[in-house]
């Protein structure tokens, strides 16, 4: 397996730290209000400080200026072209008045959030590895979610694998630590969680050949960037029942187990959470794990905050024959029932678009709930055991089956968000199928270990309309009547937002933001924007107005699958941008 | 990092035993050299703003390298892909023709020779096509060809089961890479061809 020495960390933080010094601060916030710890577990409501706008991920923000009556009356306040180009997936925080936006390539800039201008930028100078990684150039560099903020600092996890800590009033770098190793295909994709004190991330790209047989959720001292502890999602000697669930398959090849979603925490137990991706090579007929459930891929983990020591997991499809990760958003809601609070952990985890909620102190399986049309998982049982679909587990090369969802999803990162006001759980979602066949491939250095030929997406048959968003009624038991759907011709392609305006914000590849009405579905207002929609949309108040950011942009989620809504026409153009909103100002 | 020594022996032991199906023998060219030229001008104006100029992205896939032809396994495979999904934003869109000469252009970007033989968009011919196969420089084995160079011995390790007998895989010699392989890479899987 991988051993990664503080020695090697030392060498490759130094073969970067020539380059950082071109970074650029071409200003200065003055008199910036640290974020406390006490605000990363209880954010000021005008505020936006983290990636779901809060640490349980909840993607939820009281702010309620904005609403059903008003929501038609948004104006735009301003907008902004993002530094780079490529996917745009991209979370913008808010603090003190200052609008944090990360695009590719690791770039941060920070914009008044009143009117958009810069204040400074940063632009690091990124390892390059060479051209014919492609799997890993086309992978790495792509910021699925965003970065923290913490006391008076950017944390900012690197597609080069580092984390690097950022002067919030200036950009400039304060520290950095080489995490993991890039060379041999290591990158981050997803932003960290700063919580007590502790850097908490988890690395990507662990279906890069070189990566076999470890994939790590790691934390970090914020002050010193000593790591502390870190837990592979590939092998955990410690549990024999992991160890068997890969048959006969040693952990060095092993692929896969990637935690490519932010985790939550929960201060009342000290408790992260994190999804896990799916098992590389993709088939277990490739992976030769037989009929092995290989843990903990496509599960739940449940860690300690301060050692990583695993308390509980829960694994949502064992045995993926498919690519159909279950790395997605865990999101910690508490429900009052009978006199009692229960502490739950919701998610649609994986590609398959399976809701689930879970006991988030035991791992207890509560109930779940199909979204969109799949046909990867045959049943779920009252334990919570699921029973992944044999009938479609590739048995031999040259074998071609249609599954459900595609490898694109059902879900994929772009998170759902939860509504105190409704109780439900708001989840972007598109239908989608596609052919596939296990391959044999020889890995080679910076590209995948899949060995699967995916055909294009289509829609499943009878379904003509790709979009779907879905309320789902949260409670400890499965309310038959509660929620909607609302479906669409082209697909969804940003988060969504939920706010005490009673409202869903989000968009799709129409180049639509909208906003549906919480309680019944209704499109209460629509903007067509310059490109898809993307990201994940967010609000703040400033000075007593209440502001939306929407990203748009360059969007896999709408190419992939475009063939199913040809009339409405792609740009070429990537077009990554935000465009910010508010109501007209009653003094102007 | 490490693999197990003896996976890496044995791998190499028995690599030049391999087999392989006939549809997986395909030596000659498959496409004309004036394909491909055309196909690289349809390329540069409705590919490479995403999938870059030299075929490598980044800003949606590779459309060259081993990996990529392995997995994409036979031309059917590429082009029913790229015939009804590309370009994103008109899906589908281009003239049959321009599609063939897009994948006779990726065909040559990934070492293919072009040749005598047209490609066209007949679906049988296009899964007899291995990509592997075609887009290797190495020599062509057969059914026949049951004596293939064993691949030269490396300090790189490789796969649990690598060099055992595979289906499906064309015969290059596979030099050890330093990159770990699937656990069933060299052992022998059940094929439908």
């Amino acid at each position: 397996m991988i051993k990664f020495t503080l020695k090697s960390a030392l060498a490759l933080a130094l073969s970067t730290s020539a380059l950082i010094g071109v970074a650029n601060a071409q200003g200065v916030r003055e008199n910036y209000a640290p974020v406390t710890n006490d605000m990363v577990l209880d954010p000021p409501a005008s505020e936006w400080i983290s990636w779901r706008g809060t640490i349980d991920n909840q993607g939820f923000s009281s702010l309620d200026q904005i609403n059903r009556e008003t929501v038609d009356s948004l104006q735009l306040a301003w907008a902004w072209p993002m530094a780079d180009v490529g996917l745009q997936e991209t979370a913008p925080l808010m603090h003190d008045g200052v609008l944090f936006l990360q695009t590719n390539n690791n770039i941060v800039q920070a914009l008044d959030a009143r009117s958009g201008d810069l204040i400074w930028e940063y632009r690091p100078a990124l390892a390059q590895i060479p051209a014919e990684w492609g799997y890993q150039n086309y992978q790495s560099r792509r910021q699925k979610n965003s970065i923290a903020l913490y006391e008076d600092t950017v944390v900012l996890t690197t597609v080069d694998a580092r984390i690097i800590v950022l002067d919030a009033t200036n950009g400039k770098v304060l520290r950095e630590v080489q995490a993991f190793d890039y060379n041999v295909g290591y990158s981050y994709t997803v932003g960290p969680i700063v919580v007590n004190g502790t850097i908490i991330s988890a690395i990507s790209g662990c279906s890069i050949s070189g990566t076999a047989g470890g994939c790590y959720v790691v934390a970090h001292d914020f002050e010193t960037l000593e790591e502390q502890w870190r837990f592979n999602t590939l092998d955990d000697p410690s549990n024999p029942e992991q160890q068997a669930s890969w048959g006969d398959v040693p952990p060095e090849n092993r692929w896969g187990g990637t935690p490519w979603a932010t985790g939550s925490y929960d201060p009342r137990t000290n408790t992260t959470f994190w999804g896990v991706g799916m098992p590389a090579p993709y088939a277990a007929l490739v992976r030769g794990s037989e009929d092995g459930d290989t843990l903990y891929t496509n599960s739940t983990l449940a860690l300690d905050a301060d050692t990583g020591e695993l308390k509980w997991y829960y694994q949502h499809l064992p045995r993926d024959d498919w690519d159909l990760d279950s790395p997605f958003e865990r999101v910690l809601v508490d429900i009052e029932e009978n006199g009692e609070t229960r502490h739950l952990l919701v998610s649609v985890p994986g590609k398959n678009g399976i809701f689930f909620a879970l006991d988030r102190d035991t791992g207890e399986y509560l109930w779940s709930q199909e979204t969109v049309y799949q046909n990867s998982v045959s049943r779920i049982d009252e334990d919570g055991t699921v029973h992944t679909n044999e009938d479609l587990m590739l048995k031999a090369l040259g074998e071609e089956v249609l599954i459900c969802t595609s490898v694109s999803g059902g879900k994929l990162w772009q998170a759902g968000a939860y509504s105190p006001l409704t109780q439900r759980f708001y989840v972007p979602l598109t239908e989608a199928c596609n052919v596939v066949e296990a391959t044999q491939t020889e890995f080679t250095a910076g590209n995948a270990t899949g060995s699967m030929r995916f055909g294009p997406r289509v829609l499943p048959e009878g379904i003509t309309e790709a979009g779907l968003v879905e309320a789902i009624q949260v409670g400890t038991t499965r309310d038959e009547d509660g929620g909607w759907k609302v479906r669409q011709r082209p697909s969804m392609t940003s988060s969504l937002l939920t706010t005490g305006g009673g409202l869903v914000i989000g968009g799709d590849a129409g180049r639509y933001v909208k906003a549906w009405d919480q309680e019944t579905g209704e499109v209460l207002w629509e903007q067509r924007l310059n490109a898809p929609v993307g990201g994940s949309p967010m609000t703040y108040e400033l000075d007593g107005e209440q502001y939306l950011v929407v990203p748009t942009g360059f969007s896999a989620a709408a190419s992939s699958i475009s063939s199913a809504f040809p009339e409405i026409p792609l740009p070429s153009g990537t077009g990554n941008s935000v465009f910010v909103f508010k109501l007209p100002n009653s003094d102007s | 990092m490490s693999i197990p020594k003896q996976k890496l022996f044995l791998g190499l032991a028995v690599a030049g035993a391999l087999v392989f199906p006939a549809t997986h023998a395909f030596a000659a060219s498959v496409f004309t050299d004036e394909q491909a030229t055309e196909g690289q001008k349809f390329y540069d104006t409705q590919c490479a703003m995403c999938h870059g100029a030299a075929l490598l992205g980044p800003d949606a896939p590779a459309l060259v390298g081993r990996e990529v032809m392995q997995n994409f396994d036979t031309a059917h495979g590429l082009f029913s892909f790229i015939v009804s999904a590309m370009p994103p934003q008109a899906p589908g869109a281009l003239d049959e023709e321009v599609y063939v000469d897009i994948l006779a252009y990726i065909l040559e970007a990934n070492g293919a020779v072009g040749g005598d033989v047209e490609l066209t968009a007949n679906e049988d011919e296009l899964r007899a096509i291995n990509l592997a196969a075609v887009t290797s420089e190495a020599p062509v084995a057969t059914v026949d060809d049951e004596a293939a160079a064993a691949p030269e011995a490396s300090a790189v390790p490789q796969a649990y089961t690598w060099g055992k007998t595979l289906p499906s895989i064309e015969p290059e010699e596979q030099e050890a890479s330093g990159v770990p392989q699937a656990y069933t890479w060299g052992t022998t899987l059940p094929s439908i061809d």
